[in-house]
């Protein structure tokens, strides 16, 4: 069995120490998008209804059903070089495949969805009166949204955002194939894990443990908060 | 202003100053009155002004929070992540909410979370918040009916005080006859959509204007068939009663006519007597609501103690014929 | 490599990672009965056209028999091997892993079945003006194979037989299986890459293709052999015996590969 020697010592090699960088940067980017962004938007469907809001849920859950690999083909199609809008972006100098900015685009692609889906439930458990109060004095749209529903919602919105993370943290089979593989630049920790699987054993597993550890890490504080939150509230 | 509401359509008319209480029947649609005028609902058709302003209606929709209307839930709606304070303050615009925590009773309370206050704390906290805003109009649902049964007289008292104090003109919406009466001199009746009685409390009792009216405001309603001056209710007992009929009838009787006895008053035979058994005794404040089998009396506490009237004691009612109205049944 | 059961502690710690996206995996049972059954068949990713071409062919000569065929880079294929997912034969880019594989006793005899030489491929209208290797030290996006990976390890051997450094290179990807290089190319998203002649003919006309000058290539030796494990040996060989028959050799060499090593 590997011990924490072996860990440490697998962390030593440039590989293994590279992924687990390149990982945390691009995965908390890609939640930085996905909260940024999706938080709105989780709001409003989770708030109102409209015509045509079946079509954009489905529009937004349709990552969650699509294979991995199909959703990196997916991402190729619209930003790769030749894709829809390849030549818009390199009109402005941009070209997407093989950077650190394809990685975050994969990682946000594939775990958005997982992030909405959470922050909508928490958002229309929000009680309509807390927010129809907000608006009786004198709270805009974009002050109920701020001041009420977000911190009212806070478990679920964290709960999502811990999921959308690790999903990010987690995401392989889009990356490899809109993004590739280069230490350093796109080898993230679960493709460093695929491909040294077999040539580096060591640093396969360091890596392997290190991801483990920060995924129980966040699954253990998505508890506390929850439990901090009751208290925080007090009895309904 | 008209909305389409479940089954048939809100269509009301209504200028207010001073507190009115509005009352009526569950899905009336009061408590959508409360939320049109405010913004929360918008009319399909219709106006909504106040003060001279015009907040709804020939092109204008202000949202709620450009209507300076103060707004009170019937669970409170206080913000849970808020302290007491904060609450109060969220509306106030940088104000100094001090003043207003004391006066309502809750300063020291200041920086409690929604969570570990009572019903009648929350209460205050909820109505602080709408004074806070410094609102034109107070929009009240239901405010009291969240708090059981013994809060409650102390808190509308309060409450009557408070809105009166403030010189604002206040709805609120009730579900309790002795709540409104207390509260405001105007009380407002609707059913399904429509205002059908708009008067003094008084008025109300004296002269209903539907059935529900008429049980809402406490009146008995005895029904029978008449013919001339004698009624034989569906009980089965003849009663007397001052303007004839014939045919299907409902005899009412204010409360505060029926007079309870342990036996049947002797000589007394212009009256009717009723044996019935005490179900529940409600104080209420200076008089004692006696709810017997198929109507209601009212007494002074002190006849309640003498008569020793608690639930299962059988007593006799009685009332005077001149004491009844009589009104044809459909 | 170590053990089988460090590899499986392995496997267990990272199911997640792995289940995302990962190539198939075969996992069937082969029959133990002598007629008929399911022969997993486990093979490099360059050897998808014709591998796939053959397997109708070795069905209805061997009628109550069908064919899994699981195609991923060498390496993990290996690696899924040593886990003990099932696999009754084994074909392999080059002799490393199979050599691997028999030092752990889970690989029998290996005969060497097909050769395969490398090209380099750009897309079809060669955006970056590549017309030869050296034209690639100008900067063009390329991708190539991981050392880890059979297309990876010889890519280097033809890079250092030219006498170019790779770090004077542009390389953007180092990808798990030589089928993604191929994908990347021909899309259009890389300007070049290096895959086998066997690849390129499956490609046909979406990209153009150098070829390399015969003293810089590394030729890529396939051997095959019966996985020690396997329930199914019989038939098994008669796959391996389809593959070397006349009629296999010929659809390997349609498909761009070069025939078996004689002796």
């Amino acid at each position: 069995m590997f011990s924490a020697g072996d860990i440490v010592a697998g962390l030593d090699s440039p590989v293994a120490r590279d992924a687990l960088r390149l990982s945390l940067e691009t995965s908390l980017t890609a939640l930085a998008v996905m909260v940024l962004v999706g938080t709105p938007i989780a709001y409003m469907l989770g708030t109102r209804d409209f015509p045509g809001k079946s079509v954009v849920v489905t529009a937004f859950e349709l990552p969650l059903v699509l294979p991995p690999a199909v959703a990196g083909l997916g991402l190729l199609f619209a930003f790769g070089r030749r894709g829809l809008l390849g030549g818009e972006l390199s009109a402005l100098g941009l070209e997407i495949p093989f950077t650190r900015l394809a990685v975050v685009l994969a990682m946000t692609f594939v775990a958005s969805p997982l992030y909405v889906r959470q922050a909508q439930s928490a958002f229309a458990a929000v009680d309509d009166d807390l927010l129809a109060a907000a608006r009786t004095l004198g709270a805009g749209e974009t002050r109920t949204f701020l001041r009420v529903a977000i911190p009212v919602a806070a478990q679920g919105l964290g709960a999502g955002a811990a999921l959308g993370w690790a999903r990010a943290l987690g995401e392989f089979g889009a990356t490899i194939i809109f993004a590739g593989s280069l230490q350093g630049v796109t080898q993230t920790a679960p493709i460093a894990i695929y491909i040294g699987f077999d040539s580096d054993p060591d640093a396969a597993f360091a890596v392997a443990a290190v991801l483990i550890a920060a995924s129980a890490l966040v699954l253990l504080s998505v508890k506390l908060l929850a439990r901090g939150g009751a208290r925080r509230f007090g009895p309904a | 202003m008209t909305r389409p509401l479940r089954g048939f359509a809100l269509d009301v008319d209504l200028e207010a100053e001073g507190t009115v209480a509005i009352v009526g029947p569950s899905g009336a649609g009061k408590s959508s009155l409360l939320r049109l005028i405010a913004g929360l609902l918008r009319p399909s058709a219709g106006l909504v002004e106040c003060g001279g302003e015009r907040w709804f209606g020939d092109g204008a929709d202000v949202p709620p929070e450009r209507r300076r209307v103060g707004f009170v839930f019937q669970h409170y709606a206080l913000f849970p992540h808020l302290s007491a304070r904060a609450n109060v303050a969220f509306g106030a615009e940088g104000r100094d909410v001090g003043p207003l925590l004391r006066r309502l009773g809750i300063d020291h309370l200041a920086a409690a979370r929604p969570g570990t206050l009572s019903g009648g704390e929350r209460q205050r906290v909820a109505v602080a918040r709408a004074l806070a805003r410094r609102p034109r109009l107070m929009l009240l649902d239901e405010p009291l009916s969240a708090l059981d049964p013994a809060t409650r007289g102390a808190v509308a008292a309060e409450l009557a005080g408070v809105l009166r104090e403030t010189g604002l003109p206040a709805l609120v919406v009730t579900h309790s006859f002795d709540e409104a009466a207390s509260l405001s001199e105007r009380v407002l009746v609707m059913e399904r959509g429509q205002i059908v009685q708009d008067g003094p409390a008084g008025e109300l009792l004296a002269r209903p204007a539907t059935a529900f009216v008429a049980e809402f405001a406490g009146m008995n309603r005895l029904t029978g068939v008449a013919s001339g001056t004698k009624v034989l209710l569906d009980s089965g007992v003849e009663v007397r009663v001052a303007d004839p009929a014939e045919g299907p009838v409902a005899v009412l009787v204010a409360p505060w006519e029926v007079s309870l006895s342990p036996a049947v008053p002797e000589g007394l035979s212009s009256l009717n007597h009723l044996e019935v058994t005490v179900r529940r005794v409600v104080p209420l404040g200076n008089r004692v609501r006696v709810a017997l089998d198929g109507l209601t009396a009212e007494v002074t506490p002190e006849s309640a103690a003498r008569l020793e009237l608690r639930p299962g004691v059988p007593v006799v009612a009685s009332w005077k014929a001149t004491a009844s109205r009589t009104v044809p049944r459909a | 490599m170590r053990g089988a059961a460090t590899a499986v502690t392995l496997l267990l710690a990272v199911p997640a990672m792995l289940a995302a996206g990962c190539g198939s995996s075969s996992s069937a049972n082969g029959s133990s009965a002598a007629q008929g059954g399911t022969l997993n068949v486990f093979a490099a990713s360059s050897l998808t056209e014709a591998f796939t071409e053959l397997a109708p062919t070795f069905e209805s000569q061997n009628p109550g028999w069908k064919v899994r065929l699981n195609f991923l880079g060498s390496d993990e294929l290996a690696a899924q091997i040593e886990q003990g997912i099932d696999a009754d034969v084994y074909a392999a880019a080059s002799a490393k892993y199979p050599e691997q594989l028999q030092g752990e006793k889970m690989l029998g005899d290996t005969t060497d079945f097909a050769t395969n030489t490398l090209v380099l491929i750009t897309p079809k209208d060669n955006p970056a003006g590549i017309h030869s290797v050296q034209d690639l030290t100008k900067g063009a996006k390329l991708v190539v194979g991981d050392p880890a990976v059979p297309i990876g390890s010889y890519t280097e051997t033809v890079l250092a037989n030219l006498g170019i450094d790779p770090s004077s290179l542009n390389i953007v990807s180092k990808e798990d299986k030589v089928k993604g290089i191929a994908t990347k190319v021909s899309l259009g998203e890389a300007d070049a890459g290096f895959v086998y002649t066997s690849d390129a003919n499956a490609l046909g006309d979406s990209v153009n293709v150098i070829e390399l000058p015969a003293t810089a290539q590394a030729t890529a030796v396939y051997p095959m052999g019966i996985v020690t494990a396997s329930g199914n040996k019989e038939a098994a060989q008669r796959w391996i015996d389809l593959v070397m028959s006349s009629q296999g050799q010929d659809v390997l060499t349609s498909h761009g590969f070069g025939p078996a090593p004689s002796g």
